[in-house]
């Protein structure tokens, strides 16, 4: 079904929803009900922009504008869009969404969303025991641990056995690789070469980089240094401290968003969603 | 020869006489890079879109042989380095200027596709027309860019209406470069200000380009010092 107007998002319009739900029902209704308290919409006209000029969404994260566009089949729109829009939500509803002067926060935002769907797949893998290989998540990772050499069966396996570990390890390395990609840009011409030499050094010994090989870390990188300056405030700093520090001290997905307090964000955004209902 | 790729072919079979202005330009391949960088592009692919003015002391030669985007990469960096000297290529205040020149290299590989398989002369008509609609494609999206405060609201049915306009003037356009890692690298660099200096150099860009009558003709006014 083609849509003509704006539809709010819903539980059934995400594809593969229903079947993580059931695998962390916490954390994965937690992403989609971020979104749909704040009245997120699937939009025609945003699903007509990713179609004429995919590379709009690379240009700006609009957090507030609550359009949805990207990966819409019909009027369904992919889990993998969903939970990574509804992480940056709770991350930014926690942390603040300010730009300037906060490029390492805006960074790290990023880096959270991206593992994701390693997250969900090596789950969903673990509590049925089989790898589901046709994905097209899945597809990606196994073609790009092809092209850089590494055992995508030994390194899926050991996600698996612990999903969240696997998630902590790869946020923790696609974070550093990002910052060491915004101090190339930064150091400019006066040390770019023994920056590249580092980067390269670390990439090497990366037992998860075909984990994200495929999300083009420039991008937010180029975003952070056109959009928030070079230089972070001392909130900046502080907030990436505390958020790394929660994300080290939790053992489990829920955890970490129980420790993010998730539960008082979500309550407070519902109670301003139905007053807005009651109101209407 | 030091440049062996066979990537070089497509290059060298579309219009040899351009492909060697740009390589002599460089005055021979200087890398200097003692260290092996392949790795670090050959796990994340799009590195090189993070540099709006390629840094030569990141590449090495081996790196070029091996990469299928090796001669495009080399073709970048001799209109860059050109660019720089006789533009002001990403320099602060550089906007107008930097973004027109941003549209003649990304479509300069396009421009040796289709001369492998029709008339140069041809193919460089193709090139003039696609230079000037990326052109106004990236003037508009950044003035969309930096016209929207990115925590409001964007006009999304009046910009959806016009890039749907550029696409059916121009399809290739899309299909070519890194338009938004442009547009987020040129307000890093260049800032959002256009100086009167640029402004003269942009209205030459644009003779240049519409007096030529081949690449050859264009490459050698663009690239003299």
């Amino acid at each position: 079904m083609k849509l003509k107007r704006s539809i709010r998002l819903r539980d059934e319009k995400i594809l593969g929803h229903d079947v993580f739900v059931q695998v962390d029902p916490f954390v994965a209704q937690a992403l989609v009900d971020v979104l749909k308290f704040q009245k997120f919409k699937i939009d025609p006209q945003a699903i007509r922009m990713t179609k004429v000029f995919f590379a709009f969404y690379g240009f700006g994260y609009r957090i507030r504008s609550r359009k949805m566009g990207l990966e819409v089949n019909g009027d369904t729109i992919n889990w993998s869009t969903v939970y990574h829009e509804g992480l940056h939500n709770i991350i930014g509803l926690r942390f603040g969404t300010k730009l300037i002067g906060r490029p390492m926060m805006t960074l790290l935002n990023e880096c959270l969303g991206l593992p994701l769907p390693l997250y969900f797949m090596a789950s969903l893998a673990q509590a049925s025991g089989f790898i589901h290989r046709n994905t097209s998540f899945m597809q990606t990772i196994i073609r790009d641990s092809k092209r850089l050499g590494l055992p995508f069966e030994k390194n899926f396996r050991k996600a698996m056995g612990d999903p969240f570990k696997a998630y902590k390890g790869a946020v923790l390395e696609v974070f550093s690789v990002h910052k060491r990609l915004f101090d190339i840009l930064k150091a400019s011409k006066i040390d770019g070469e023994k920056k590249l030499r580092a980067l390269t050094k670390e990439l090497k010994g990366s037992e998860n980089v075909f984990f994200y090989s495929h999300s083009t870390p420039v991008v937010p990188v180029l975003f952070v240094t056109g959009n928030c300056g070079m230089n972070s405030i001392r909130a900046d700093i502080r907030a990436v401290h505390e958020c790394l520090e929660i994300l080290h001290a939790s053992k489990t997905f829920e955890d970490f968003f129980k420790n993010l307090g998730v539960s008082k964000i979500l309550a407070e955004l519902e109670k301003s969603d139905s007053s807005s209902k009651k109101a209407a | 020869m030091p440049l062996e790729s066979s990537f070089i072919l497509k290059y060298k079979e579309g219009d040899l006489e351009s492909f060697d202005l740009l390589i002599q330009s460089l005055g021979g391949l200087p890398f200097r890079s003692s260290h092996d960088p392949f790795l670090a592009w050959q796990m994340i692919p799009k590195l090189m879109n993070l540099f709006l003015v390629i840094d030569e002391s990141l590449l090495s030669l081996k790196f070029i042989n091996q990469n299928p985007e090796g001669p495009s990469i080399l073709i970048r960096l001799a209109l860059q380095k050109a660019a720089v000297r006789n533009f002001s290529y990403g320099k602060r205040g550089s906007l107008g200027a930097t973004t027109f020149i941003a549209s003649i290299i990304e479509a300069v590989d396009l421009y040796f596709e289709e001369a492998k398989g029709r008339s140069k002369k041809s193919a460089f008509r193709s090139f003039q027309k696609s230079v000037v609609v990326g052109f106004n494609l990236r003037k508009y999206l950044i003035k969309y860019d930096l016209s929207h405060d990115l925590e409001n609201k964007p006009e999304l049915s009046k910009l959806s209406k016009k890039m749907a306009q550029f696409k059916k003037n121009n399809e290739k356009i899309f299909a070519i470069g890194n338009i938004s890692g442009f547009i987020l690298k040129v307000k890093f660099s260049c800032g959002t200000k256009s100086t009167q200096k640029d402004q003269g150099n942009l209205d030459h860009l644009k003779v240049i380009l519409e007096e030529s009558k081949s690449m050859e003709e264009f490459l050698k006014k663009f690239l003299q010092p």
